[in-house]
């Protein structure tokens, strides 16, 4: 990671992610009303484990597109790893989303068609230096992967996604998400269709394989009651905001 | 290389409905395909029909109408020449043979044609091929008969046996007492030739005699063996075959036919009257072309309908693309890649279905209209309009994958469908 000055002058780490006086609103309004977010600061420092708690249409989704730069603020500025991300040409962001970010979707959101290992290198196709990580054996090194992660053999030779049980398809989507090791992990609502017991086997996995490569976690979720696990927990609802129509 | 992987597992996931569309796609690829080799076959077919004939002379009519009775065996002759005149012309300076050809009667739904034993060996097909016996002999006799290979197969008949010539073509008045024998059977060629009875001039005449204005004159009775003895020079032909000396004096000999002076002649150049007749059928072509152009576009478009109706269950494939980090550009592309894929398949499977359907039809077409189809490999002009088809159907593509960038860039990462 590289360093920066901050504003004492003193060398630190670049925050893996930083928001600075971020404005959003949604073009459309629905229902009347209309949805903005406003963040004036947010700093996630790299390694840390961050989750952020919001009720359902409290805007996680909308932070995590803005975060991981599928959606540009209006205003403000989102740095990575020290790049000006949301600053960048729409290519560029996409390049540096591949290299930086694993994520790991509500429902994990597999491609149903293709096989376990296609899934897991995906990333790699839009993603160089991850892919530099892991060495010309790219297949190599999802199945090691897959199988660190408790992967059966049938499994990971398994012709399609859809046919993996969801415990299956959970622990294919931390595999594609931690191949080549990443910066950051952000994790949408990923216990979200889970049982109490399933919860916590899945964290207890998400946890150990980001510590072992040494990467920032980002989880978002409205289910409080995660989030005493984490180093930090910040509320969406400090951040974002709906306005009526006409409102300010 | 992950991305056509994708791509194809991604198709192979709605495999019914991109089946559907790629056998719509097939046939009107298969149609549009089958209507150029159709009207590219019927060309070769009527080119090849008439070859080293430098002029036909017939009765003044239109020069087309002249070449489809003359050598096709389509429609009939206004007029007739008379056999004095007929002589004149072959014996005019520059003409090197000639042959004439009586045409009107017709044997079960096959014409017949009266000439002389000069046209098996003056009339050639297929870029100067000669009419060849499979069996028998020409006619030597009067009575003597010589069938084309499709008569001889369609009504069975084999050497010797006894055919009976009706008056007119669609006659129920026969020459029942002058029969002919059949004396040789010639080998197919897949020209109107095989769709021909062929007898003398003599044996021509020698069943009119005692006929006027379509009917028997009553009381007019003549045994076959006496009507050998009699005069059987024709009085009229229908038409002539001209072959010439020199190339040089074509057109010098075809003015003297046209002005002719004894009575009105038409030469025309069996080349030119094609042209004419090319120009003449040229809208129907076209028409015909333009509808089944119409059918691949009607193809495509569906195709693009069926991606675009898609898309919507796609949208959270499509926001799993963006979030590893695919460019919209990337989005596109696999909606294109998806588009020239059904196309290709669709082209290929067209292709296919149009050589089986020739494989099928080509016997009947021959039998039936004396159409001869040569099943070829696609040539240069087939595989450009296949080209052009896979280059439409991935240009039409672009539609659907338009709509889906956009709705990748509203989606964000996640998609609330």
């Amino acid at each position: 990671m590289k360093e920066t000055a901050d504003h004492s002058g003193a060398f630190a780490p670049a925050a893996a992610v930083a928001l600075d006086g971020v404005r959003f609103a949604w073009p459309q309004r629905r229902q009347g009303a209309r949805f903005s977010i406003a963040i004036d600061r947010l700093v996630i420092a790299p390694g840390e484990r961050v989750f952020l708690e919001g009720p359902s249409g409290s805007g996680k989704s909308t932070l995590l597109s803005l975060l991981c730069g599928i959606l540009s603020p209006d205003s403000g500025q989102i740095e990575v790893c020290g790049a000006p991300f949301s600053a960048l040409a729409g290519g560029r962001r996409d390049r540096l989303r591949a290299e930086r970010f694993g994520i790991i979707f509500q429902m994990f959101n597999l491609l149903p068609y293709a096989s376990p290992l296609d899934n897991v290198m995906l990333p790699l196709t839009f993603a160089p230096a991850r892919a530099a990580r892991v060495g010309r054996d790219r297949e190599g090194a999802a199945r090691r992967l897959m199988t660190d992660l408790g992967l059966a053999r049938e499994v990971v030779e398994a012709p399609r996604a859809s046919s993996l049980s969801v415990g299956q398809q959970q622990r294919v989507a931390v595999a594609r998400a931690l191949i080549g090791a990443p910066d950051i992990v952000v994790a949408d609502e990923p216990t979200s269709a889970l049982d109490a017991g399933a919860q916590e086997a899945f964290l207890a996995l998400l946890f150990d394989q980001v510590a072992e490569a040494g990467a920032t976690l980002l989880m978002v979720s409205h289910d409080a009651a995660l989030g005493a696990r984490f180093d930090r927990r910040l509320a969406l609802t400090d951040m974002a905001r709906v306005s009526r129509e006409g409102a300010a | 290389m992950i991305l056509l992987r994708l791509a194809l597992r991604s198709l192979a996931n709605r495999w019914m409905t991109v089946a559907l569309t790629v056998f719509a796609t097939a046939l009107s690829v298969a149609l549009f395909l089958g209507v150029e080799k159709t009207r590219s076959g019927a060309r070769a077919s009527f080119a090849d029909t008439v070859s080293g004939v430098d002029l036909i002379v017939g009765a003044r009519s239109g020069s087309v109408q002249l070449l489809l009775y003359s050598v096709f065996r389509i429609g009939s002759a206004t007029n007739t020449v008379s056999w004095q005149s007929y002589q004149d012309i072959a014996a005019m300076e520059g003409v090197a043979w000639s042959v004439p050809l009586t045409l009107g009667d017709s044997h079960r739904g096959f014409r017949v044609l009266g000439t002389t034993k000069a046209y098996f060996d003056r009339y050639k097909y297929r870029g100067g091929r000669s009419l060849r016996l499979a069996a028998g002999e020409r006619f030597e006799d009067v009575f003597d008969a010589v069938l084309g290979a499709d008569v001889a197969a369609t009504l069975g008949y084999t050497l010797g046996q006894e055919i009976v010539v009706a008056h007119g073509l669609a006659s129920f008045a026969l020459h029942e007492d002058r029969p002919f024998r059949v004396s040789g059977i010639l080998e197919k060629t897949g020209t109107p030739v095989d769709r021909t009875v062929h007898i003398g001039l003599k044996g021509y005449e020698a069943i009119h005699l005692g006929w006027q204005s379509g009917a028997r004159m009553p009381g007019f009775s003549v045994s076959a063996e006496a009507v050998r003895s009699m005069d059987l020079t024709p009085k009229t032909v229908t038409a002539a075959l001209v072959g010439i000396e020199s190339r040089l004096a074509i057109l010098r000999l075809q003015r003297a036919i046209n002005t002719y002076p004894e009575e009105p002649l038409l030469a025309i150049l069996p080349g030119v009257a094609l042209q004419e007749l090319w120009g003449l059928v040229g809208v129907a072509e076209t028409a015909l072309a333009g509808v089944s152009l119409m059918v691949v576009a009607t193809a495509l478009l569906g195709m693009a309908a069926m991606i675009m109706a898609g898309l919507n269950e796609r949208r959270r494939e499509m926001a799993i693309l963006r979030a590893v980090g695919a460019r919209p550009r990337v989005i596109i592309a696999m909606l294109v890649l998806e588009a020239a894929l059904i196309s290709i398949a669709g082209a290929l499977c067209g292709l296919a279905l149009l050589y089986v359907g020739l494989l099928v039809m080509q016997p009947w077409l021959d039998a039936t209209y004396g159409l001869f189809i040569a099943i070829t490999p696609p040539g240069p002009e087939e595989l450009a309009i296949l080209s052009a088809i896979v280059g439409a159907g991935t240009l039409v593509g672009l539609f659907p994958a338009l709509r889906a960038y956009r709705l990748s860039l509203a989606d964000g990462m996640t998609v609330s469908t």
